[in-house]
């Protein structure tokens, strides 16, 4: 049965993308799929060599990883669903959590999914910036902007670390107009992320607006 | 001057009911039950100055209250009406603040059920008496709705608060109109993003006051009202 299933994927992999998987290459070809940022390959890097997962995860992961870079929702539940018995991993609890947000608007689900993420990898700029957007809208502003602070400490760990730094920037500047009213620490804020990501319309709006607030 | 700035990140489907468009089917029958939570927290002179939610807790039958607004009873909403006053001993327990919308500040929140209250879980497992418990976190803010804690949520709102919630119809219609939305997702978070820039903007409707702000104090007020009433008449009550 498992047998089955491990030649339909290698199958599909090979018809539909054109890989060939093989015991010695999968882990190798699922570091290239995901490609950056280093800390997450390394991340993956460590989680195969303590799990020594098997060739099937290996498929499963290269599917998900397919369906996600093509939004395909129906696939990537299902290969969600189909990796659950494997020791749970970093790149999709997120990638599921992020389904959660933006294609179902599950924002306890959500939360719960990067709270998950930070359990496999602490200090992770990509969930601390999802979880301050996610308390923003649940009206929890405390909560938000502890979550950007800490995705501008761990800003390193990101995709594209200076522009994950100048939104959270950006956003905790946000929550210091509308909230606190400390205009004086939004503008530093602003000034920050601007530095960070010179260009950045928003920022450079908002700063005006305040401008002519003075 | 309105001073708010946007929080950074996406856009909504739209569902119209009467003149407004909100985002999901769920959120838009909200609307009606936020109506009638504040309208019976709200004083009638027909029922010699008591709220609606005073007079069928002391009469234990909502029938004198249908009988001085004959109106409601033909109305489409009467069955919502006779739902949320259908207040029987669960209403004075803690568990009756899931069956509560949370008000204008909460429109776009999922059904919150007792399994999702993680704060209510913790201290249930610290604390040896679970009246202790609940009289912690009766008074802590929830995550659960949008930081309101769970007394002023069983609370609910009142003529404040129904104004501001048709302001803020208003206000979603305006700022979505002929915008179109990929996902439910999609929708909902526009939806979000634009409630949480509103409720801080001065709005005329609470003498310019933030609707956050203004919101809250009334619940505070109505909050202490309920808990009077309560006393006076020797009902014992989770939140008071």
């Amino acid at each position: 049965m498992a047998k089955n299933s491990l030649q339909r994927y290698l199958a599909k992999i090979g018809k539909e993308f054109d890989v060939v998987l093989t015991e010695e290459n999968y882990k190798d070809v699922i570091l290239e799929e995901v490609e950056s940022p280093p800390a997450l390959l390394d991340y993956l890097r460590d989680y195969m060599e303590k799990n020594e997962p098997t060739l099937e995860w290996g498929c499963l992961m290269f599917l998900f990883i397919r369906a996600d870079e093509e939004k395909y929702v129906p696939d990537i539940e299902m290969y969600y669903k189909l990796l659950a018995k494997y020791p749970p991993n970093w790149f999709i609890e997120v990638g599921m959590a992020e389904l959660q947000l933006r294609y179902y608007g599950n924002i306890f689900k959500a939360r719960d999914g990067f709270f998950k993420g930070l359990e496999l990898r602490p200090d992770n700029a990509h969930c601390h910036y999802n979880l301050g957007f996610i308390y923003h809208l649940l009206g929890v502003f405390n909560k938000s902007f502890e979550h950007y602070e800490k995705a501008v400490i761990t800003h390193q760990t990101a995709n594209k670390p200076k522009e994950l730094k100048a939104r959270s920037l950006y956003n905790l500047a946000v929550i210091k107009i509308n909230v606190e009213r400390d205009y004086e620490e939004a503008e530093r804020l602003l000034k920050e992320a601007l530095a960070a990501m010179p260009r950045y319309p928003e920022a450079k709006r908002a700063l005006k607006q305040m401008r002519q607030w003075e | 001057m309105r001073r708010g700035i946007a929080s950074g990140d996406g856009e909504s489907g739209t569902l119209q009911l009467f003149n407004f468009s909100f985002p999901t089917k769920e959120s838009a029958e909200k609307i009606l039950f936020i109506q009638i939570e504040c309208s019976l927290n709200i004083p009638y002179s027909e029922l010699n100055d008591r709220t609606p939610y005073e007079d069928v807790v002391l009469n234990k039958s909502a029938t004198n209250f249908f009988n001085a607004f004959p109106i409601i009873k033909n109305a489409p909403v009467f069955k919502y009406y006779k739902r949320i006053l259908s207040l029987s001993e669960k209403e004075f327990a803690y568990k009756s603040v899931y069956s509560k919308t949370g008000g204008v500040l909460n429109i776009f929140n999922p059904k919150i059920r007792e399994s999702m209250d993680s704060e209510l879980k913790t201290l249930f497992s610290r604390c040896e008496e679970e009246k202790k418990a609940i009289r912690l976190w009766k008074d802590r803010p929830s995550e659960l709705w949008s930081n309101l804690p769970p007394k002023l949520v069983w609370a609910s709102g009142g003529e404040i608060e129904r104004e501001l919630l048709l302001d803020f119809s208003q206000y979603l219609t305006r700022m979505v109109r002929r915008k179109e939305f990929d996902t439910r997702g999609d929708a909902l978070i526009t939806a979000i993003r634009n409630l949480r820039e509103w409720q801080f903007q001065p709005n005329e409707i609470c003498s310019g006051m933030a609707p956050i702000d203004a919101l809250i104090k009334e619940r505070e007020e109505i909050y202490e009202r309920k808990s009077a009433f309560l006393k006076e008449n020797h009902i014992e009550c989770d939140f008071v």
